[in-house]
């Protein structure tokens, strides 16, 4: 069974739960920025959480299937079309051979998911098929789709739900263009003027179109620093700090002006100030931002963060549950 | 005569012309060809191109050069003669 790659969107990756365990060797985790998306879309054709699916980005692939399986689209809002007729998105589709898939616009959130039961079937590398195409590894290639791809999908293993299975309207995410992101302050926030903290807190910040899977740019406002003889090693701009690790969902602001989210690609560490933290509990939301997306970054204490992945997990959970029937 | 729309497909920077300094993909009251591009958008580090879909007469360019596009915004209006 194969997927024959007629048009390959704008950037479609093969991914899955990524790679976790390497990033102290400067490899990041990856995988689907949108993990629960990804999670439950394997759910919706039968495969384990961390099967691979494609990542889509704004603009879907056109491809036909050779053989029989079941496709489940999850993630940003995009009409799925079989044939050129309109199918159901968050739910379980079955698919003939020869069925041609397309997609419309993305009317909201940035990033869809395609599953297809048994999972698509590149080899792993580090333990993953996650794309990373910064390091050569994992996904189709190493790479992101290209026209005239023949993608391998795997034999499937278990039952699956039936066609027409649909995760409940409630359960779903939503994708609004105004964001709220909870943060966890530091632990350079110090390097902030009073006035600069202030700031990060209270600004919106919106979505430049520099937004890719290793960080996400904002603009707004301007930071203040505090004045300092930057020490031996750190550069010369204010928010230059000597290296440290850079956490998944650190946001550092080069210049003061442009603050960056990394995501699950980003490198491990460098010379800018992690000024706070994006939550673990809202980086799918942060994967989700359209460019233009108006963010504030609310500070969340340690507590609070812990409190949001505990119920991140329980709607998962709540969401597989009402899938598997 | 009917008008076709052509719509962003993805969101990013809108671009008229290939680069700064360079003259516009397309102007007002030029005649393009389906497949031609009439502009750019910016988005991920990456340019697309946006092409006209039909032939015919552009009698509206509704994005200024450096907006932002969402998708399904109408970039260009052009005319066709039936």
């Amino acid at each position: 069974m194969s997927l024959e790659i007629e048009q390959p969107g704008l950037h479609t990756t093969v991914q899955d739960l990524g790679r976790p365990g390497l990033y102290h060797l400067g490899i990041p985790q990856g995988g689907a920025l949108d993990r629960s998306s990804a999670i439950l879309a394997n759910a919706l054709v039968g495969n384990e959480p961390a099967a691979a699916l494609f990542e889509c980005t704004y603009l879907g692939p056109t491809f036909t299937t050779t053989e029989p399986t079941l496709l489940a689209v999850t993630g940003a809002s995009v009409q799925l079309l079989v044939n050129g007729d309109p199918a159901p998105s968050w739910a379980t589709v079955a698919l003939v051979a020869g069925d041609r898939v397309s997609f419309g616009y993305v009317t909201a959130g940035a990033r869809y998911y395609l599953a297809f039961a048994g999972g698509i079937d590149v080899p792993e590398d580090l333990g993953s098929r996650s794309t990373y195409q910064v390091g050569s590894l994992g996904g189709f290639h190493n790479r992101a789709l290209a026209a005239g791809d023949d993608v391998p999908v795997g034999t499937p293993s278990g039952p699956a739900p039936a066609p027409g299975t649909a995760l409940p309207e409630e359960l779903r995410p939503v994708f609004p263009t105004e964001v709220d992101l909870r943060v966890i302050p530091g632990l350079y926030d110090h390097r902030l003027t009073e006035a600069g903290r202030e700031t990060l807190f209270s600004a919106t910040w919106r979505l430049t179109p520099v937004a890719d899977r290793t960080g996400m740019r904002f603009e707004g406002a301007t930071l203040d620093w505090r004045e300092r003889v930057p020490p031996f090693g750190a550069g010369s701009d204010p928010s230059n700090i000597v290296d440290a690790g850079y956490p998944v969902g650190s946001i550092q602001v080069p210049n003061g002006t442009q603050p960056i989210i990394l995501h699950r690609d980003a490198v491990s560490g460098g010379g800018y100030a992690v000024v706070a933290t994006v939550i673990s509990a809202d980086l799918d939301r942060v994967a989700q931002c359209m460019p233009g997306t108006n963010t504030r970054f609310v500070e969340v204490d340690m507590d609070a963060a812990l409190a949001a992945r505990r119920a991140g997990r329980e709607h998962l959970e709540r969401s597989l549950a009402a899938v598997a029937g | 005569m009917s008008t076709v729309e052509i719509t962003a497909a993805i969101p990013g920077v809108f671009y008229r012309s290939p680069g700064p300094g360079k003259d516009p993909y397309v102007q007002e009251g030029d005649r393009v060809q389906a497949g031609e591009v009439i502009g750019l958008t910016e988005i991920m580090k990456q340019f697309a191109e946006i092409t006209s879909t039909t032939a015919g007469v552009v009698t509206a360019i509704h994005v200024a050069n450096g907006a932002l596009l969402t998708p399904g915004m109408p970039v260009a209006s052009i005319d066709v003669e039936d």
